[in-house]
């Protein structure tokens, strides 16, 4: 599935795109910045599925850590409990 | 008892700052409380709790600690007020049915509790997540057939406004420190 995202690029950066889609290295624009995005995102060791995969593990282990607790409870550092800041948010 | 939670009641309870806190733990403790809410509710507790996330801090354990101070806020907010919902046991009902609405003549399918709350508020004149919260409670009551009892909020705007909001909506909102005296806990 394909998304069209819009970029804002400099005229430096459109002119040396335009300079190698003449030269004949990318077909278009379009085929010429998705080369360089695919190319960097390489470089970065990303790995969706595995990202999800190890919150997961990490929510249920925190959720087993939680429910041996017999109390479960926050404090907020300000003059505010989160009951206020829900109504001051329902006032916007 | 079936009851339907505004997001101040579920926060009452987890939050010791408050001044409901420990009559929200006595009431929501008491035997036999069935927990309702709408899916409203989790799009509200993300909202608070994420845009508030650095000026609270939870009261647990070192080890689970050290876990989830090694996690992005934005990995933090689910992953609290999931719990938040789970600890109490509170049942999300979602929106039963999609409705027809006509804006300008032209048809857009809506959710009902939107629906709801577009009626509910055109005599009411409600804050907008207040009419989709009483929306979502009556749709909980008519739609989806579970006999809630009462609509518990600690928010003093719409409980100043009960016995109108009862007219209308058929359910009676009140405050967690209201519902303790009533049932002598």
């Amino acid at each position: 599935m394909m998304a069209t995202i819009p970029i804002k690029l400099n005229k430096v950066e459109v002119s040396k795109i335009d300079y190698l889609v003449k030269l004949g290295k990318y077909k278009s624009r379009n085929q010429a910045i998705r080369s360089f995005i695919e190319s960097s995102l390489l470089q970065e060791s990303i790995n969706l599925e595995d990202d999800n995969l190890e919150i997961e593990k990490i929510k249920k282990k925190l959720y087993q850590l939680w429910d041996l607790q017999p109390d479960f409870n926050l404090r907020t550092g300000g003059n505010k409990s989160l009951v206020d800041m829900v109504s001051q948010d329902r006032m916007r | 008892m079936r009851l339907y939670l505004d997001t101040s009641a579920i926060l009452s309870y987890y939050d010791k700052s408050s001044v409901f806190f420990e009559n929200t733990v006595k009431l929501f403790h008491y035997p036999e409380m069935a927990l309702f809410s709408g899916m409203i509710t989790i799009l509200e507790m993300e909202s608070v709790i994420g845009r508030n996330i650095d000026s609270f801090y939870l009261e647990i354990d070192p080890k689970s600690n050290k876990i989830y101070k090694s996690l992005s806020n934005k990995e933090k907010i689910p992953i609290i007020t999931h719990y938040f919902i789970k600890r109490l046991g509170i049942s999300i009902e979602s929106a039963s049915s999609i409705e027809k609405c006509y804006i300008n003549d032209k048809e857009y399918d809506i959710f009902n509790t939107f629906s709801l709350a577009l009626r509910i508020n055109r005599d009411m004149k409600l804050r907008t997540l207040d009419a989709i919260q009483i929306a979502s409670a009556v749709e909980i009551k008519i739609y989806n057939k579970i006999d809630l009892e009462y609509f518990v909020t600690n928010d003093g705007i719409i409980l100043d406004r009960k016995k109108e909001l009862y007219q209308k909506s058929h359910i009676l909102p009140i405050s967690t420190d209201e519902l303790v005296n009533l049932l002598d806990i």
